[in-house]
């Protein structure tokens, strides 16, 4: 018996196998040696990419990484909880007002800001999510609709009786002695706290939180029977969700450097539905794929109109037609790949796996 | 002159509310492309009323364009999304106005418009009450079209097989009824009130990018009506219309975007299927 589990001992522990509870519930990030693998590659190229990459290029990263933090966050509610928003814009705009009152009125720093605008989130998705005790589907949407229209109405009367015009400036915002004034920093900045919000959102999804927006999103009934409380379920995932878009509006206020209210409109909320359609419902991945494509979409289009030499009468009417190819994309994307770019992914990763075989794996595929 | 605007602006968002209620009724769809819609309508007919002398003989050819456009709309992108969640069929819509709203300014190229209407006068009503052709001709357009509408489901064999598939589709293709044909039929008819809806708008006030913007207050209609109820959509524009015009004259006009939401909201809170509309089984998202 002894020899037996000292011959055992001798293969290494699978990476996937959990010997017990509490193994389980460790926090799960770089578990396996692929993900070891690609942690390591992942970490070299965030370190090396700001000092190759041009400036303009950088931007765009920055912009991603706000991007992103936003769609993960959407995407744990409407993919994941299966609880239709259509409040981000709303949300955003309550971040980036508190960090308005907070660093012009009270001059308050960065790392108090951030997680008072968070707890502001929460609040407001805490009233947000009230109708989802009796509401479903279109019905919770258009609450949060108009949820977004009363915060909006509340920034537009602080910016107008603030005097503050056509913008709310803001100075650049500092972690203690290092302040954020280039691009480089910030790079390093945002893309840290998007790494924890991916990790804290995955490593959710696994635990009794994640399991129970699950069995909500796909039958809600079967879910209260089976002893989820659903309505403590459904609120906790719009505070959690507003908590992070509102946090994710003040870095983007802050990032920016200007706030106005005529920003924070329905079609920011659209361009953030179609991230997470487009990326893929409920997948984290899938939310960084799609924030990745539409936020860099315009911008590959400006490049290729400077690249094709495009005539002048193309030029004219660049940004309308920018917004129809991002209407076109989102209508491709629902017509033909309505799973999002990481069931691409998934296919193409399939595909690797099995390479001289064609055969499916006998796993039922996941939404 | 408060009456009258509170009159006109309600007659216009019931008949946008109208809208969303016909559709919604026939494929359960909220249709987020409404606003271009308005929008397109409205340049059309400016083009239409160039050409043609007198802006109400232009009304049929803008009519036939939009109810043409929701069939196509339909067929091509709807329907092969039959089956998909609300969700998908909700950003569909949305990418659908998007695309709209292109074609509108590269077309049109986005100026301010005015669809001219000769007849002009005004009419003393008892009560101090004045009020222009204008706006006798927009309400009485938008009284006649309810009344079609309204004998269109109740006296017509498609207004009966709409209301058939509206209350239980599957029940209703069981029966021999083309609930495919059925729901293309009533997208027409959704996109031809919208355009209805603009010609009655671009008469009023102006067509520009921004006229789309008040069917969001219509969305509120539609759904503080009772989204599947037709009739439901009269008293709420009137309620809608009469908070916001009372709100922009004593309170405050930036408030006047807010209020048909806070309505929403506790309707929302207190009937969620509307004053007027029936208690559904609602799909997940």
């Amino acid at each position: 018996m002894s020899d037996l589990r000292n011959g055992l001992r001798q293969y290494p522990k699978s990476p996937y196998l959990k010997g017990s509870y509490f193994e389980d519930m460790e926090i799960q990030a770089f578990g396996t040696p692929y993900r070891k693998k690609c942690l390591a590659i992942a970490l070299l190229i965030w370190i090396a990419f700001p000092f190759v990459v041009p400036p303009y290029l950088l931007h765009i990263a920055n912009l991603f990484a706000i991007a992103s933090i936003g769609a993960l966050a959407l995407n744990l509610l409407i993919g994941n909880t299966g609880l239709l928003s259509l409040g981000h814009a709303g949300f955003m705009a309550a971040g980036a007002f508190t960090t308005a009152i907070m660093s012009i009125n009270f001059g308050m720093p960065l790392w108090i800001v951030l997680p008072a605008a968070g707890v502001v989130g929460c609040i407001l998705g805490l009233i947000a999510g009230l109708p989802s005790f009796q509401l479903k589907g279109i019905y919770l949407g258009l609450s949060t609709l108009a949820i977004h229209y009363i915060i909006k109405y509340g920034c537009s009367e602080y910016q107008y009786f603030g005097g503050f015009g056509y913008g709310i400036v803001l100075n650049e915002p500092s972690i203690g002695p290092l302040i954020l004034s280039n691009k480089t920093l910030w790079f390093f900045f945002l893309w840290m706290i998007t790494s924890i919000t991916a990790l804290f959102i995955t490593n959710l999804l696994r635990s009794k939180p994640g399991r129970a927006w699950t069995a909500i999103r796909d039958r809600d009934i079967a879910a209260e029977v089976s002893g989820i409380p659903i309505g403590f379920y459904k609120i906790l995932a719009f505070v959690l969700s507003s908590g992070l878009i509102s946090m994710q509006g003040s870095l983007y206020a802050y990032y920016t450097a200007v706030i106005s209210v005529s920003e924070y409109n329905f079609s920011l909320t659209i361009s953030y539905l179609a991230m997470i359609i487009v990326g893929g419902l409920g997948s984290v991945l899938g939310s960084f794929l799609g924030a990745f494509l539409i936020t860099i979409l315009p911008y590959v289009m400006i490049y290729l109109a400077g690249l094709l030499d495009v005539s002048f009468a193309v030029k004219e009417h660049f940004s309308i037609i920018q917004s129809g190819v991002f209407g076109l994309v989102v209508i491709l994307f629902l017509l033909f790949e309505p799973l999002g770019l990481v069931e691409i992914w998934r296919r193409i990763r399939n595909y690797f796996e099995l390479w001289p075989f064609r055969y499916k794996p006998l796993t039922i595929s996941k939404r | 002159m408060l009456f009258a605007s509170i009159i006109v602006l309600a007659s216009i968002y019931a008949l946008l509310g109208a809208g969303f209620v016909i559709v919604y009724k026939a494929s359960r769809i909220l249709n987020f492309a409404h606003a271009e819609i308005v929008m397109l309508g409205g340049y059309f007919a400016v083009t239409v009323a160039a050409f043609i002398p007198g802006s109400l003989t232009a009304l049929p050819i803008v009519l036939c364009g939009c109810f043409f456009l929701g069939m196509i709309v339909y067929v091509l992108l709807i329907r092969p999304l039959a089956g998909y969640s609300v969700l998908s069929a909700i950003i569909l819509t949305v990418a659908v106005g998007v695309v709209l709203n292109a074609v509108t300014v590269f077309l049109w190229r986005g100026e301010m418009e005015v669809i001219p209407f000769g007849w002009r006068a005004y009419f003393s009503l008892p009560g101090n009450i004045r009020l222009s052709s204008i706006e006798i001709t927009t309400v009485g357009i938008v009284a006649l079209f309810f009344t079609v509408i309204g004998f269109f489901y109740r006296f017509s064999k498609t207004g009966l097989q709409m209301r058939a598939t509206a209350e239980n589709p599957l029940l209703a293709a069981q029966r021999g009824i083309r609930i495919y044909r059925i729901s293309g039929i009533a997208w027409g008819i959704g996109f031809a009130a919208a355009g209805l809806a603009a010609m009655l708008l671009g008469i009023n006030y102006t067509v520009s990018l921004q006229m789309g913007s008040i069917s969001i207050a219509a969305f509120v209609v539609a759904l503080v009506g009772g989204l599947d109820s037709l009739w439901g959509t009269i008293p709420a524009a009137l309620i809608i219309a009469a908070t916001e015009q009372l709100t922009i004259t004593y309170v405050n006009p930036r408030l006047a975007e807010a209020i048909p939401f806070i309505i929403l909201l506790i309707v929302l809170m207190f009937k969620p299927w509307g004053l007027f509309g029936t208690k559904e089984e609602l799909e997940r998202v």
